[in-house]
């Protein structure tokens, strides 16, 4: 592996920070909370690249499929449900601002001098390596009690979260006969089911 | 084509870190610009196509003015759609919604990138090929919300909210009954898949036929892969008769072309996904065997996928012009009570054949059952 190919790597990884780092501000700064919802599309899109970059290809392909294609979909609903979508005050009070930087540079401090001490394995640039079979095969093999018990988590969370639905379409059709208000909520309700 | 340009570059007298780099990008812009070149003109010629099915399904003669046979029509909507008013509703958030119809363009676009078109031609041989498609199609869903949001549209905003329901909910059976196909090959790799389904006699080796669960899974699959592109039966998002036209209503000119090349660009897509893990791909049947010239085997490769790809989008056509479109409670009702758990019971099926009978197809149970 020649000097070269690292030095285009090196390119496209500082490219991929920019638009991970420019488009995690704009998450943070804009005062449209759609927008910012919108804005998380690239940096997530940035850290994909960044796994890609790395040879992960798995983890970068299974990053787009489930934090864009899941994630964000629900941050996006999410946020369109908000009261207040256009011009939200970000900066409302001083003390949000003070414990944000305060946590924000503790969060970097820890990350940095955890990271800094390992000695980490350096293989190379190997982009051709199939990652999916090996993967596969831990997650079957030496992980697959944490690998259950992390769907039996999922299944469980799923089974809850159609239950919390369903008695609430119960519970507003009992309660609001005859009110308008309560009916149209009930519509709105059912809705959601389907 | 990378010598040929590395030899253009390094004639320059430049550094050979920047040789090399110039290399890796141009080969990138040069196969994406051919790609492009080809998809543009399949998705032109793919809306003619969609007229005269139309027209021929409705006995009508649909477009025959422009050029032979009307063939030209779809430059004449181009111009057309170019020199339309470009118009940004007052109060749409503009930067969503101009950033929409490009992103819907680009990630349908993208899907075309890992697709194995012979046995030489694919512009990216990647390792995780059908996840990735999967993956950069369920980007369309936010990018559909994106222009659905800043339209500032009520229909739009019904359109696009329908679209992110139906994607999100079809790409389970999609990706269930995909995982019944790909644990025979055991790659997700496209042209390792194809080079599975090769040898044999003719079409016995394609994944379609090997066990009766990739058979119904390949139904599953292009049922869920009809509603994923957002097509009649399954085009609640954007049915005139409710709201209008859906997430595209507020789009003229040409981002509303956007949206429309990128629907077609999914057509194929999905249809190519279908002819590479269930359909034998790139396989000549019956002639594979025969000594030929590389170049010429090539082309008849290409020539029989693309062949396929077609049969497949004229019965997306077909199904289009024929069939009624469902309620939004019987679509989810087809989704979930319906496609995902057969798609299930296919693969559990299809895991089993392959741990019993270690993959081998039924022709060849058949074949041996015969000889013995």
């Amino acid at each position: 592996m020649s000097v070269t190919s690292y030095t285009i790597q090196a390119v496209f990884f500082y490219l991929f920070s920019a638009v991970i780092i420019g488009s995690a501000l704009m998450v943070v700064l804009l005062r449209n909370i759609v927008r910012s919802a919108f804005a998380l599309f690239f940096t997530l899109s940035g850290v994909a690249g960044i796994y890609i970059l790395l040879g992960a290809d798995f983890v970068g392909v299974t990053q787009v499929l489930i934090y864009i294609g899941g994630v964000l979909i629900l941050i996006v609903f999410g946020v369109m449900l908000t009261h207040n979508v256009y011009s939200v005050d970000i900066f409302n009070k001083l003390g949000t601002l003070v414990m944000g930087t305060i946590s924000a540079i503790v969060t970097f401090t820890i990350i940095y001098y955890s990271v800094k001490p390992v000695n980490w394995l350096f293989i190379g640039f190997k982009p051709d390596l199939p990652t999916a079979r090996p993967i596969g095969t831990q997650l079957m093999g030496t992980f697959l009690l944490p690998f259950e018990l992390a769907s039996i988590l999922l299944v469980l969370a799923m089974v809850g979260a159609a239950y919390l639905i369903r008695s609430e379409v119960r519970g507003t059709s009992q309660a609001g006969a005859g009110d308008p208000g309560n009916e149209q909520r009930q519509d709105t309700a059912g809705k959601k089911v389907h | 084509m990378t010598e040929l340009i590395s030899r253009i570059v390094g004639g320059l007298n430049t550094p050979v870190f920047l040789t090399r780099f110039l290399v890796t990008v141009l080969i990138m812009l040069v196969s994406g610009a051919i790609v492009l070149g080809i998809s543009l003109l399949y998705e032109g010629l793919a809306t003619y196509a969609e007229r005269k099915v139309a027209g021929d399904i409705q006995a009508r003669i649909g477009p025959n003015r422009v050029g032979p046979y009307g063939l030209l029509q779809f430059v004449a909507d181009g111009v057309k759609l170019l020199l339309k008013e470009d118009i940004i509703p007052f109060y749409a958030d503009k930067w969503l919604f101009i950033l929409a119809p490009y992103i819907v363009f680009t990630v349908s676009f993208a899907a075309f990138v890992p697709l194995s078109y012979s046995d030489h031609i694919a512009v990216a041989n990647l390792n995780v090929g059908v996840l990735y498609i999967i993956a950069i199609s369920s980007v369309v869903s936010m990018a559909i919300l994106m222009g659905a949001w800043g339209s500032n549209n009520k229909w739009s905003l019904f359109g696009g909210m329908r679209a992110v329901a139906q994607i999100v909910s079809y790409e389970i059976p999609i990706v269930l009954s995909l995982l019944a196909a790909i644990i025979l090959p055991a790659s997700m790799n496209m042209r390792d898949i194809i080079v599975y389904q090769g040898g044999g006699l003719g079409i016995f080796r394609w994944l379609v036929f090997n066990n009766p669960f990739t058979f119904l899974a390949f139904f599953v699959y292009f049922i869920a892969a009809i509603a994923e592109v957002n097509r009649t039966p399954f085009d609640i998002p954007e049915a005139e008769s409710e709201i209008v036209a859906g997430y595209h209503t507020e789009y003229t000119g040409m981002r509303f072309a956007f949206f429309f090349m990128a629907e077609y660009g999914d057509m194929f897509v999905v249809s190519a996904i279908a002819t590479t893990l269930f359909l034998g791909g790139w396989h000549l049947p019956f002639i594979g065997g025969i000594s030929m010239p590389l170049w010429l085997r090539d082309v008849l490769q290409v020539a029989v996928f693309f062949m396929k790809v077609f049969v497949l989008i004229y019965l997306m056509m077909w199904i289009r012009w024929t069939l009624p479109r469902l309620r939004v409670d019987q679509l989810m009702e087809l989704c979930w009570k319906y496609l995902t758990p057969i798609a299930f019971f296919n693969l559990i099926g299809a895991s089993v054949w392959v741990l019993l009978l270690h993959g081998r197809g039924i022709y060849d149970i058949i074949a041996r059952i015969i000889v013995h």
